[in-house]
């Protein structure tokens, strides 16, 4: 069997000039093989999804390739978790040599998202929750801290909390949205307007454009060409639900159980950690997700936020893009996880770099707590 | 999706019901063609007692479509059932929401709206 490792990544937030999914994508592409020294035609591996039914097909055919070896999942925000996952192994079985995971969106400039979601006719969810005035996805993030106030004694200026982290990460970083934005106070977030109550816009994430492409090859490809290895040391999937009413637990999540796998496989536990990177589709995703991954108990995890164990030089670096709330959320966010994990691992990051960054876990949650994947990252050289 | 239509149906009359398996006893819902418990294909609807228990409430601020939702309006998770819960609107009479609190079925409007109150 061949050994394969994630390589490089790059990011692609273009806020001032809008451009098409395949834009998006073939930009991020290229600035990736060029970085690495190879060439588009030596792609054999594509993952991508959310460009059209034909996603990687349609996205090969723009790029001029074939590829031997194609994933195209559908799991909303944790998708790009799992592709990463499924292109090393498909790099070691040997069903392709260089493949490229990558994603792209336009949804603020073509303005393609709504309130009310993406809603299918055939489905339970639309014969029984859609036709009743939900929010899609924002109303059941919103159930679920409701009751987790309710059962955790928390509220919503314990959730701010966890906005003002990310948009102080994003004032570190250039390329994101709120880098030149005031600093966020409690007062801010909730002054910004109830959507579902208990959440007001600032616990949203953004709705921006953008994307990204992450690299991953064989071993020997990687050394001949110098570029470092990142190995997946741990890797766990659970997906729960789909429809509000059958989500299992509203409050523990999925993500104990992929992340309970992913520890394992890695033989680590977060005191190995560097850095998390964890889906923040909502205030509320964040501290559901941390305590469902055992971190702390919610109310302790807000004290966290509140002594800054969740910024530079705390003890979990979170989310240092700024994250889905305040860096960019071009819809499925997962990718953009995976690449601000590999570029702390690559120590690439100037004002926000974790010093001596070599482990990462990755979380990634999609549709309404739906579906989870956990990685535990390890740069080796 | 016949049985889905069948179940807004029994509501439109004034009954809100669960699955019950005949061969395992497990209720469920939505409907199903089979049991989730016991694989057992004979199902039928049993009806609730028309009451539930508020597990969650949202108020939503922005309507996704003000032909049939006018903002603000609160959709719950209620308990129907021990470990069975709907998505449904509820009129909470004095204005405040509550979890745990008991309400009760009121109608189906023509758009498919549930309605509880307390």
């Amino acid at each position: 069997m061949n050994k394969a490792s994630i390589n490089i990544a790059t990011d692609i937030t273009p806020f001032d000039n809008p451009r098409s999914i395949y834009e998006i994508q073939s930009e991020a592409i290229n600035h990736l093989l060029n970085s690495a020294g190879l060439s588009i035609k030596d792609v054999d591996g594509l993952a991508t999804n959310g460009v059209e039914r034909f996603s990687t097909v349609g996205m090969s055919e723009y790029l001029g390739i074939t590829p031997r070896w194609t994933e195209s999942s559908f799991l909303g925000g944790s998708s790009y978790l799992t592709f990463v996952n499924r292109a090393v192994q498909a790099v070691e079985s040997g069903d392709c040599n260089i493949a490229i995971v990558s994603y792209g969106s336009n949804q603020r400039s073509s303005k393609s998202r709504s309130l009310g979601g993406v809603i299918e006719d055939h489905t339970p969810q639309k014969f029984f929750e859609y036709s009743q005035g939900i929010l899609s996805p924002l109303s059941l993030y919103a159930l679920v801290a409701q009751r987790g106030f309710y059962e955790w004694g928390i509220n919503s200026a314990d959730l701010a909390e966890i906005a003002i982290n990310a948009r102080n990460w994003a004032q570190l970083n250039e390329k994101a949205f709120h880098y030149s934005s005031e600093k966020l106070t409690v007062e801010d977030v909730l002054n910004s307007g109830l959507i579902s109550s208990p959440l007001h816009k600032l616990d949203c994430c953004l709705v921006t454009d953008g994307g990204g492409a992450v690299l991953i090859t064989n071993d020997k490809i990687a050394e001949k060409l110098g570029l470092p290895k990142i190995k997946i040391n741990g890797f766990g999937q659970v997906d729960t639900h789909i429809s509000y009413s059958q989500m299992p637990d509203y409050l523990i999540t999925g993500a104990k159980a992929s992340s309970e796998e992913a520890l394992r496989s890695s033989k680590m536990n977060f005191n190995d950690i560097d850095t998390l990177q964890v889906y923040d589709s909502f205030t509320i995703t964040v501290l559901s997700t941390l305590a469902s991954i055992g971190i702390a108990e919610p109310k302790e995890i807000i004290e966290m936020f509140r002594d800054g164990e969740f910024f530079k030089g705390g003890k979990f670096p979170l989310n240092t893009s700024g994250g889905g709330l305040s860096y960019c959320h071009p819809g499925m966010f997962g990718l953009l996880l995976i690449i601000e994990a590999v570029n702390q691992l690559n120590g690439n990051l100037d004002g926000r770099q974790v010093t001596d960054a070599s482990t990462a876990f990755v979380h990634g949650t999609g549709g309404v707590f739906s579906t989870h994947a956990s990685m535990v990252l390890e740069r080796i050289s | 999706m016949k049985l889905w239509k069948d179940w807004i149906d029994e509501a439109k009359k004034g009954v809100i019901n669960v699955q019950l398996c005949l061969d395992c006893q497990n209720k469920q819902f939505y409907p199903r063609d089979f049991c989730h418990s016991c694989a057992s294909n004979k199902l039928e609807f049993t009806s609730t007692d028309g009451s539930g228990v508020v597990f969650s409430y949202t108020q939503v601020h922005r309507s996704p479509n003000p032909d049939i939702f006018i903002a603000p309006y609160f959709i719950c998770l209620v308990e129907i059932e021990e470990n069975i819960k709907i998505i449904c609107n509820v009129i909470f009479e004095d204005g405040i929401p509550e979890i745990g609190r008991k309400v009760f079925f009121r109608e189906v409007s023509k758009d498919g709206v549930i309605y509880y109150s307390d």
